[in-house]
Order: C-alpha cells, then structure tokens, then sequence
C-alpha cells in the first residue's frame, strides 16, 4: 500500500471518525521501517508518477499478532467489566 | 521526503478530482504547515537513523563478546580472541544488520543467499585471527552468522537451532581433516568445536531477540508500553 491509500484505508474503515495526517502517518512509516516491520520501495506508474509503497515482514506480522492479542485480551478485560452491551 | 509528500499530495489531488490550481492551492491549505511538517519529519529521520546503526551495533557487540570471550576460555591468546571478537561482532553481526535492509524486499532464497554472501564478505577479517597467516575457512564462520541471522529473524522450531550448529561443526571437520587435510581429526576436539558453534547460534539468537525488543520500545510511544 502507499501513503494516501493508508490514509484512505483507515478512514473508511473508521466511517470517516478517524482521520490520519500526513504528520502522523510519514513519521510512523519511516520509524517501522527502519525498525524492519515494513519495507518500501518505489515503483513508476503508467501515467509517469512515482510512487512509494509499503509492505508488511516478517517480523512486522510476528508484531502485528502480538499486539493485536494484546489488544483483544484488553477489550475483553474491559467488557467483562463493563458488562454487555445494552 | 519531499519526492515522497509530493507524490502523495498529486495522489490526494487526482483521488479528489482536483486538477486546476485553485484546488491544489485548496488542497494545500487544508494541510499542516510545510515547516512544521518537516521539523516533524526532520526529527523522526534522525532518530530512525540512530535506532538502526545503535541497534546495529549492540547487536554486533553481543555476538562479538559471546564469541571472543568462547576463544578466551578455549586458550587462544587474548589479542586473537579480541580480533575475533571485533571482527565477528562489528563487522559481520553489526555490518549485517546495518544492510540488512537493502535486501528485504528480495524472496527468501535471494535473501539468504545475499546475507551469506554479504557476512561471508565482511568476515575477512577473521581470516587473519590466526598464528598462521590467513585461514580462508575463518570466512565460513562469517557466513555461518549471516545465514543464522538471516534464518532466525523469523520464528523457527526448536529443533532448527539444535541441528544447525551440530550440521556446521560436521561441515567444518570434514572440510578441515577430509578436504584440506590442514587438521588432524580427534574426537576431544567435537565437543569443543560444536560448543563454539552453539555460542555462536545462541549469540545469534540473543542479538535477534534484543533487537526485536529494542525496534517494539521504538515503535510504541512511552505510553503505550505499558
């Protein structure tokens, strides 16, 4: 995926409650990237236009798991104490 | 960065069907202030590059140490196992991990192949941790390394990391008694050889461990580690 596709992704996924800025996204990119969760590469479009994309490694998907058990675990933590949904 | 904001920016404008200049002169003024977006962006550049050549060189530095300080106690003279020891710990453990991604994007074979080939390259060196002269087989240790970090940087079963070293130290008698006839074989000097070659795989494994640890604390901020 590239940038604004990132961006674009999460926001309807979200039903536009959250927007991603370009301030946030970038930075968080270069920073899973020089850690090797993700890897980039630019690629040249039909119409001319480079663009950069991004994919998921190894290591990033091994993250990706734990983090999102991580998360599950909390949530469930949190329902449990909340009680059911009404 | 800026090569990248721009091909951004012209994604968003044809996505939005923007093709004049008054609305990209719209689209723009919808954005964060260039300067701050680059002060941002300038400071996450600097820290991404003191992450990876820091991280690098801690991780060299544990297989260096694990392995200089295997040759210590082995006997060898302090000087050969301080070279060894920077040699196998800098050049190769952090020399690798310093390049690593300039490769990631290959498929697993040509990774491995390049990170042997790479590691097999910066171990030349270790060639010359000897009393006589350059021994070309020090390179193999070299790239013993490389295809262990390599391998290892994902999840793998138990049983990989037992039968690895045990599959090298066979390697290495047959090529020094069998092939080049430079050693002769004794069977005291399996478990000692074999016990080099775990150091290195456990070394391996630790500095893979402890720089998967290091990139998650850079990836979360402060208050999401919890």
């Amino acid at each position: 995926m590239y940038g604004y596709q990132i961006i674009e992704t999460v926001r309807l996924r979200t039903s536009g409650t959250y927007t991603l800025k370009e301030g946030a996204l970038y930075p968080a990119l270069h920073k899973l990237e020089a850690t090797e969760f993700i890897t980039s590469y630019w690629e040249t479009q039909e119409n001319g236009r480079e663009r950069r994309y991004y994919s998921i490694q190894p290591a990033g998907h091994a993250f990706l798991a734990a983090k999102t058990k991580e998360w599950n675990q909390f949530v469930d933590m949190v329902q449990a104490f909340v009680g059911p949904r009404l | 960065m800026i090569r990248e904001l721009e091909a951004h920016l012209r994604d968003e404008a044809e996505a939005r069907g923007l093709e004049s200049e008054s609305g990209m002169a719209t689209l723009l003024a919808e954005k964060e202030h260039p300067t701050l977006l680059a002060e941002e962006l300038a400071v996450g550049e600097g820290q991404d590059v003191n992450h990876r050549s820091g991280t690098a060189l801690a991780a060299g530095m544990i297989i260096g140490l694990a392995t200089g300080g295997h040759m210590l106690v082995e006997g060898w003279r302090w000087y050969i196992a301080l070279a060894f020891a920077l040699a196998q710990g800098l050049a190769v453990g952090g020399g690798y991990f310093w390049v690593r991604r300039h490769w990631l994007r290959l498929n697993p074979w040509a990774r491995m192949a390049v990170a042997v080939l790479i590691t097999a390259l910066l171990s030349i060196p270790l060639g010359f941790t000897t009393r006589h002269g350059f021994k070309p087989t020090r390179l193999l240790y070299g790239a013993f390394t490389g295809f262990l970090l390599e391998h290892h940087s994902q999840e793998r079963p138990l049983w990989h990391s037992i039968l690895e070293p045990i599959a090298f130290t066979a390697l290495m008698f047959f090529l020094e008694t069998g092939i080049l006839g430079r050693i002769r074989f004794s069977w005291w000097k399996v478990p000692l050889e074999l016990s080099f070659n775990a150091t290195i795989m456990l070394s391996v494994m630790l500095a893979v461990r402890f720089k998967r640890l290091l990139a998650e604390r850079r990836v979360l901020t402060p208050q999401e580690q919890g």
